[in-house]
């Protein structure tokens, strides 16, 4: 069985896999630190990824026990990667109503802060943010007032998204990964137009503001997802980890879902399957998460990283529902010893591999880890993972 | 509690924030006395919106804007006050620290300080440990909060106590840190002074920090 054929029988579970996919998202630092010879800059690596994917993404991954998995991403508006931009770009004419000024506003030794101003028909916006090392952080956002909201009408259209190096990129990889590109959420994508403090308090405020920004928002997201469909990726991961940051679930039934859904929707219109990604709370909204219709959710943050989750009661609740794609407590791969590695792996197949449907995955992403303690983690789940499981508790540890 | 007491109560609660304007001022006019508004209407709300955070009735959204109608209540308050020689409670040096962009839980913090009487100088985020110390000899603060989101950010609390310690103002100041991944060990670990889970409790426990030792230095 290949890398693909696992991980889509554990997403739509018409079937029991051989044994438990594993997964991990290698981050930056782990990846310049651990993984290459020496550290590289960002640029070169992203062109190696893309030319070479199996000799350096499928490969390191492989190397370290893993399933490989490809986390591409599309680029978020105030976001300056190059990673997206190097993979899809808009054509030219995208930009005719919506032409970016970037203006550099500040310096010094170790950052610098840009502003992008925007000049559309419906008049002037700018937003500004700061760059340091690996990242950037947002200083003021786009949307100020209810009448920038009509800016938005001119942002550069998804359907002139050109995805050719996207494409090729996944067919080289074929079925040896497992592709789960991100693309942003509506309420992921709406906190980055509005600011996060500042919508939370809209949500009080002006809840008509919200639900207008919420659709504007989804209607682009859906022409986005529609256009992804055309590379041939395996799934998508919808990023919506603001909503993590702690909501009723009375907020998220009335602003967020409804557009969630429709996302959803269009993801599976366009013939892929759909992550949902909330790496932070939700317990108290799970099943409404659910109902989404996503094909598996992650990342079941447990509370000792943070999250609010407990894998075994996700089970309960929605097992029977939706693929469950995570929960694996990372910290422990940096510093703890291996039996508790492997104790980690078995609590996590125990609470989630019992029919299938599961997906051992780091809840977060590794920055930091011993990569022996990454090799325990994938032999473990090689051996106690295979379908049909052991009977519960035989070999296992309590 | 007096009608126009419980009507501010309840609007900070909410978090009507027009509302709370419109009543501390009345409540003025009627002639309570400014420490009475502050503590029986005001004060309470926010222990009671704490209390909600904990029981999960209330989430973040409805943390903050609790905390906007406090601070906007307490704007109005703050002439009275001051004439009733009711000084602010202190005054807090905050921020994330260097490395963490994660700010939505220290905003909350801030504003919530706010509301509890604390005057708040906000870093930012990603505040590297000189800038927390230059902010302290700037502003003169008798709180230092920090604030990390992140496994690998924490240690960068530790750094930030070290830098206070080597320009020998750690004794000048309480260190109030906090954050998901932050413990209570930790926070002893690392020589800090407060810890508190969420923000209501943050203020809380710096406001008795106060009291205890009979306001700052
Ligand atoms: C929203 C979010 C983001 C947003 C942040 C937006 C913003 N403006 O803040 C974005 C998307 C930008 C983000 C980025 C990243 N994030 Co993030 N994020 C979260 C998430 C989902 C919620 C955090 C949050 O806002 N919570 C709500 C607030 C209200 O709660 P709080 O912050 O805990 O604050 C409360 C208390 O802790 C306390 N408190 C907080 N500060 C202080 C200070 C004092 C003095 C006191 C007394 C109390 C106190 O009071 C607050 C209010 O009650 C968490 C998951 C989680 N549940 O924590 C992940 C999480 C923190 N992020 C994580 C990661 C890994 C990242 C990234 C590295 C991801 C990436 N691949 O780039 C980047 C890091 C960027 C950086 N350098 O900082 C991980 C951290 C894992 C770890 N072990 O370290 C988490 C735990 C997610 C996960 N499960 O993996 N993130």
């Amino acid at each position: 069985m290949n890398v693909a054929e696992r991980t889509r029988l554990a997403f739509t579970r018409v079937g029991l896999p051989d044994r438990v996919p594993i997964h991990a998202w290698l981050g930056m630092t782990f990846i310049q630190r651990t993984v290459l010879p020496r550290p590289a800059r960002m640029t070169d690596l992203f062109h190696q990824w893309i030319d070479d994917p199996l000799g350096t993404l499928v490969k390191w991954q492989a190397d370290l026990g893993l399933d490989p998995m490809i986390t591409t991403h599309s680029q978020h508006i105030g976001e300056l990667e190059r990673w997206p931009r190097l993979l899809c770009d808009f054509k030219e004419d995208a930009y005719a109503h919506w032409r970016e000024e970037i203006v550099e506003i500040d310096r010094s030794e170790s950052s610098r802060t840009l502003e992008h101003r925007i000049h559309t028909p419906a008049g002037e916006g700018a937003y500004s943010y700061r760059m340091e090392g690996y990242s950037d952080w947002p200083l003021d956002y786009l949307i100020k007032d209810e009448a920038d909201l009509d800016l938005l009408h001119y942002r550069p259209d998804p359907d002139l998204l050109v995805v050719d190096r996207l494409k090729a990129m996944v067919e080289k990889v074929g079925d040896r990964a497992w592709w789960l590109h991100h693309a942003p959420g509506p309420w992921n994508e709406a906190a980055e137009l509005r600011g996060v403090t500042t919508l939370s308090m809209d949500l009080y405020d002006r809840p008509e503001f919200v639900h207008k920004l919420m659709r504007l928002v989804t209607d682009r997201l859906k022409k986005l997802y529609r256009k992804l469909g055309e590379t041939g990726i395996h799934s998508v991961s919808m990023n919506e980890t603001w909503v993590g940051m702690g909501l009723s679930p009375h907020i998220y039934q009335e602003f967020i879902k409804p557009y969630d859904d429709e996302c959803v929707a269009a993801i599976h219109e366009a013939g892929y399957l759909v992550s949902y990604h909330n790496c932070g709370r939700g317990t108290r909204f799970l099943e409404d998460m659910v109902a989404t219709g996503a094909d598996a959710l992650e990342t079941i943050t447990p509370v000792e990283n943070s999250g609010d989750f407990d894998l075994a009661d996700v089970k309960r609740r929605v097992g029977d529902r939706i693929c469950l794609f995570g929960g694996f407590n990372e910290r422990l791969l940096d510093e703890a010893a291996p039996a508790k590695v492997r104790d980690e792996v078995k609590r996590c197949l125990d609470a989630a591999g019992e029919g299938g449907g599961y997906i051992l995955r780091t809840s977060g992403a590794i920055y930091q880890a011993d990569p022996r303690n990454i090799e325990v983690m994938c032999q473990t789940a090689r051996d106690y993972g295979r379908y049909p499981r052991p009977a519960q508790g035989a070999g296992g540890s309590a | 509690m007096d009608d126009v007491l419980q009507a501010i109560y309840d609007s900070i609660l909410e978090g009507r924030v027009t509302e709370v304007a419109a009543e501390v001022q009345r409540a003025l006019a009627a002639g309570h006395p400014a420490g009475v508004i502050l503590n029986q209407a005001m004060i309470a709300a926010m222990a009671e919106v704490g209390r909600r955070f904990e029981t999960m009735e209330y989430f973040v959204p409805e943390m903050l804007v609790a905390a906007r109608a406090m601070k906007e209540g307490l704007a109005l308050l703050r002439p009275a006050l001051v004439g009733a020689q009711i000084e602010p409670v202190g005054k807090v040096v905050l921020g994330t620290v260097s490395g963490d962009l994660h700010d939505i839980g220290k905003n909350l913090v801030g504003m919530v300080l706010e509301g509890a009487g604390f005057e708040v100088v906000d870093l930012g985020v990603n505040v590297p440990p000189e800038a927390f110390v230059a902010a302290v000899r700037e502003h003169r603060p008798q709180v230092v909060g920090l604030s990390a989101l992140l496994t690998t950010t924490m240690l960068a609390m530790k750094a930030t106590i070290e830098a206070l310690r080597a320009a020998g103002l750690r004794d000048q100041v309480v260190v109030m840190v906090g954050g998901a991944p932050v413990t209570p060990a930790f926070a002893d670990r690392i020589g800090a002074d407060l810890y508190a889970p969420e923000a209501a409790s943050a203020a809380a426990r710096a406001r008795s920090r106060f009291a205890d030792q009979g306001g700052a230095e």
